[in-house]
């Protein structure tokens, strides 16, 4: 059935032509016949069932023909078709179906979740909670999976409210009920904890994807749970910190010999003032709403009155606190602060986040953002499977253990090296030159607001996703953990992380004022190149015994700058503090450098 | 008198060596419709990129809604609409989402949001394609689309370059109908090089060209200028001139040579009388037959290409060639 788009020719007589609105475009969307991605369904439930039954018979049942390896892709496989085919056909009744469906893997997921022990194995001690991780879980993001489309479909009221409310429970439930079982049970975050938790966080998210979030129950829902995530932050943050003050009391004030250090009295004076200081701010700011006053107020208060006790009186908590910080501590503030940007993007009104959350969000709509993904995590898999092959190497024909940390050559090899060089200039060139070509930059900027705010806005969604695309290597440690079935010392991941951040900023910066300055796109990347290259010649120079022919001091001096042996030097589980900062500070001098290249164009 | 919405005072703008903007200055008063007319190079753009704050002037000064554009530029910024000539919109974006994302920037209230949202895109029909990605729209829906999220934040002044530029003939209308709606509640510049549409829907009309402001004034005044009568009359000319110099209702005549005995008259008359009908009884009952008679009125197109295209200088008067040099006879 086709539509014609053509206006209606004039009547022969020659009445005045009427030029009420009669749109004649946009044109008609042809709707593809249902015949192929009915197929492309059918084909994907075959897949799935052939997998399901593949996998149960190699659980259940001694190894088989079809290995479990098999059966998991099958599976896969079959789930991609089927998601096509839910994404792509027209009849209600078959949306209607994959919402079934989706009901289905949920409540397989808390059957999973909630039936005792190992299934197939019998004779062994059967425990609750056993198949929470992976199956549950797993099931569980099915559900999710299969309900998106359902629901944005979905045009009926009453089926509408019926699935939006049923995603709005399960993700209130799952993110509730994983936080506090995480505060009460300190255990259960590592693992099934945050699993539940980002699930959680899938299905609020999914369900505020389909609401209203500008005013009403979505707002309210966005609110709630970015105060919730705040709340679980900085809890965490003062369980961490709180207990050892006041277990420490004025004491590390003083000095071995017992006299006052007046740089750390200053030290806690500063911290003093600067809690005292929120605390005013929160109370001068007429203008910002009561919530964010009187939370800024409390905290301000609290945190001196934390101080202040730690300082004066000595004793006030005698056992020495438990260590809270790793890995329950990082946990939950990550989570929290999880939960506080997600509610912050969706909510908040205020310029730089709604800036921060488009230029996200742009990686995300178009192949740009997938590509760079796919290769790094190409990249990282490629390096982790060297490291691998050292450890298996290791515990070869002559065993020769390796010492702890034994992640300590993990990034030290070509791949991600090259892949780093690769991925800043791809990401950053279009940052600024591609707004001023296309004239974006012109509406962007008569609009009310300042450089200042585009430029970090820019900068940090650049960041996030920087950071996220280097997050596979530590989940792929992950899967080592559970093939090894013996525990490493994963910690120096964390001082790793937090270097290749504080490198992010200077990285992301650099690329980010070379794009202010050029229109071209490829002058942009060519050009943000030769720093990164000669970030990698410092490890050059402070490696090689001549120093390329330059005096002792300058030796040193570029030696500095070498990125790879501050990875070395964290993976070894020292994070080396001064190195950090000597990015972090490139990278603020270079986005200052941004913003006044962009305000010429005021007096130019 | 109340702050004009506009003004702008002596200003110039040179790209290095290249004069963009020599010295101009107009008012705009609030609630107008003011057509920024000139050919393309003319200086138009430029001047609305100074007005809405994205570039410096060189020289001079501009006011938007009582706030200068140099120094107080946020609050200008707070206060316009701006359309620019080439609609840039980002095209992995959806139409509802680019509105949204634009009405959070320019800080409309969130309590009026949606509603907002949905008027500003029923008022420029872009209802139907709410859910189209921005990089598979016609011109039209895009340009469209950039005039409601100048409406977004309803702005006092509008500032439109080129809004219907590309659009098909139903398009133009329709949008130019929705411009004119505009007016009065807002005040609105818009720059175009199509004569028809600011003779439909302006008020007053700014005449551009080479950077310099030719032309200031209502339209009104362009239809108010004394209509001219175009008379082609058969018959020997001199006579022909001297009795029409002599009629009492004429007040100037100017004849122009056709054929041997054809003559064109553009003549005025007293008071701004049409005496068509008492010329040409006179005319024929002398005996000379009548080519043509009309009415000229002054209109926008006469106006502007007397601005834009100046008159042809009269020709210089033509050296005489040089008398070949006197062969000197041989002695």
């Amino acid at each position: 059935m086709s539509t014609t788009t053509d206006p209606t020719p004039p009547s022969p007589a020659l009445a005045p032509i009427d030029l009420r609105p009669v749109e004649t475009a946009p044109s008609q969307t042809l709707a593809q016949g249902p015949a192929f991605s009915r197929m492309v369904g059918f084909a994907g439930l075959f897949a799935l069932v052939l997998g399901t039954v593949v996998i149960v018979t190699n659980m259940a049942l001694s190894p088989r023909w079809i290995t479990t390896g098999w059966g998991y892709l099958f599976a896969a496989v079959g789930i991609v078709l089927l998601m096509y085919h839910a994404v792509s056909d027209t009849e209600p009744e078959v949306r209607r179906m994959y919402g079934l469906f989706s009901a289905l893997w949920l409540v397989l997921a808390v059957i999973a979740s909630v039936a005792p022990g190992p299934v197939f194995t019998s004779g062994a001690t059967k425990t609750y909670f056993f198949n929470l991780l992976p199956w549950g879980v797993g099931f569980g993001f099915l559900s999710l999976l299969f309900a998106i489309p359902f629901a944005r479909q979905e045009t009926d009221k009453t089926y509408r409210s019926y699935v939006e409310l049923g995603l709005l429970g399960v993700g209130t439930l799952l993110a509730a009920g994983s936080l506090l079982a995480g505060l009460i049970n300190k255990e259960f975050l590592v693992g099934p904890g945050i699993a539940l938790a980002l699930l959680g966080l899938g299905f609020l998210a999914a369900y505020m994807g389909q609401v209203d979030t500008s005013e009403g129950i979505g707002y309210q829902v966005a609110f709630i749970l970015g105060a919730v995530g705040a709340a679980v932050a900085v809890y965490a943050l003062a369980q961490c910190t709180v207990p050892t003050l006041l277990y420490e009391g004025p004491n590390v004030l003083r000095k071995p010999n017992g006299s006052l250090d007046w740089w750390k009295v200053a030290a806690r004076f500063v911290a003093v003032l600067a809690f005292g200081g929120i605390a005013a701010a929160g109370w001068s700011r007429k203008a910002a709403p009561l919530w964010l006053r009187s939370t800024l107020i409390a905290l301000g208060l609290a945190g001196v009155a934390v101080l202040l006790v730690a300082s004066l009186r000595a004793n006030t908590i005698t056992t020495p606190p438990a260590p809270f910080l790793v890995p329950n501590g990082i946990i939950l503030m990550g989570l929290g602060i999880v939960y506080l940007a997600v509610a912050l993007g969706i909510c908040s009104d205020n310029q730089f986040i709604t800036l921060t959350r488009r230029e996200l969000s742009a990686y995300f709509l178009s192949p740009l953002g997938y590509l760079v993904l796919g290769g790094t995590t190409l990249m990282q898999w490629v390096s982790y499977l060297q490291f691998i092959s050292q450890v298996i190497l290791s515990g070869g024909p002559t065993p020769s253990p390796i010492t702890e940390p034994i992640v300590a050559n993990y990034f030290f090899a070509i791949f991600p090296v090259f892949a780093l060089l690769l991925q800043v200039p791809v990401i950053t060139m279009r940052l600024i030159a591609e707004e001023k070509r296309t004239g974006s930059m012109e509406v962007l900027l008569t609009a009310p607001v300042n450089e200042l705010p585009v430029l970090m806005s820019k900068f940090v969604a650049t960041w996030i996703f920087f950071l996220i695309s280097w997050l596979p290597a530590g989940l792929f440690l992950i899967a080592l953990r559970v093939e090894l079935a013996q525990p490493f010392d994963y910690r120096p991941l964390l001082s790793f992380y937090i270097a290749f951040a504080a490198q992010g900023i200077a990285f992301v910066a650099i690329g980010l004022f070379f794009s202010c300055i050029t229109k071209n796109q490829i002058v942009a990347a060519v050009l943000t190149l030769v720093p990164m290259i000669l970030f990698l010649l410092a490890y050059f120079v402070r490696n090689s015994s001549s120093g390329f022919g330059l005096p002792q001091y300058m030796q040193i001096f570029v030696g500095r700058f070498s990125f790879i042996h501050m990875w070395s030097e964290s993976l070894e589980g020292r994070l080396p503090l001064r190195d950090t900062i000597l990015f972090a500070s490139i990278g603020v001098f270079f986005l200052f450098l941004s913003v006044k290249v962009l305000e010429t164009r005021k007096w130019n | 008198m109340a702050t004009p919405a506009i003004q702008v005072q002596n200003l110039t703008k040179n790209y290095g060596a290249v004069l963009a903007v020599d010295d101009i200055s107009f008012e705009v008063k609030v609630g107008e419709l003011v057509g920024f007319l000139g050919p393309n190079g003319a200086g138009k753009s430029t001047t609305m990129r100074i007005l809405t704050t994205y570039l410096p002037a060189s020289r001079g000064y501009a006011w938007v809604a009582g706030f200068d554009v140099m120094y107080q530029s946020m609050e200008v910024r707070q206060r316009i609409g701006y359309l620019p000539e080439s609609v840039p919109l980002y095209p992995e974006m959806r139409v509802s989402e680019y509105l949204s994302y634009r009405a959070r920037l320019k800080g409309v209230e969130r309590s009026g949001r949606t509603a907002r949202l949905d008027y500003c895109m029923d008022r420029c029909r872009i209802r139907e394609v709410k859910g189209r990605l921005l990089g598979t729209l016609s011109k039209g829906y895009r340009q469209r689309v950039g005039l409601a999220d100048a409406l977004l934040s309803d702005p006092p002044v509008l500032i439109l370059d080129e809004p219907t530029s590309g659009l098909d003939p139903i398009q133009i209308e329709q949008t130019l109908g929705t411009i004119r709606d505009l007016a009065g509640k807002h005040t609105v510049l818009l720059s175009t090089h199509i004569l028809d549409e600011v003779e439909h829907s302006c008020e007053r009309v700014v005449i551009i060209n080479k950077g310099q402001l030719k032309f200031d004034n209502t339209l009104k005044s362009i239809s108010d200028r004394e209509p001219v009568l175009q008379v082609e009359v058969r018959g020997p000319s001199a006579d022909v001139a001297k009795f029409l110099q002599e009629q009492p209702e004429l007040t100037s005549v100017e004849s122009r040579h056709l054929e041997s005995d054809l003559t064109s008259f553009e003549i005025k008359t007293k008071d701004r009388k049409d005496q068509r009908e008492m010329l040409a009884s006179r005319l024929l009952s002398k005996g000379w037959s009548l080519r043509k008679l009309d009415l000229k009125k002054v209109r926008l197109f006469d106006v502007y290409t007397s601005v834009v295209m100046p008159k042809a200088e009269p020709a210089a008067p033509s050296v005489p060639a040089p008398p070949p040099p006197e062969s000197v006879p041989a002695v």
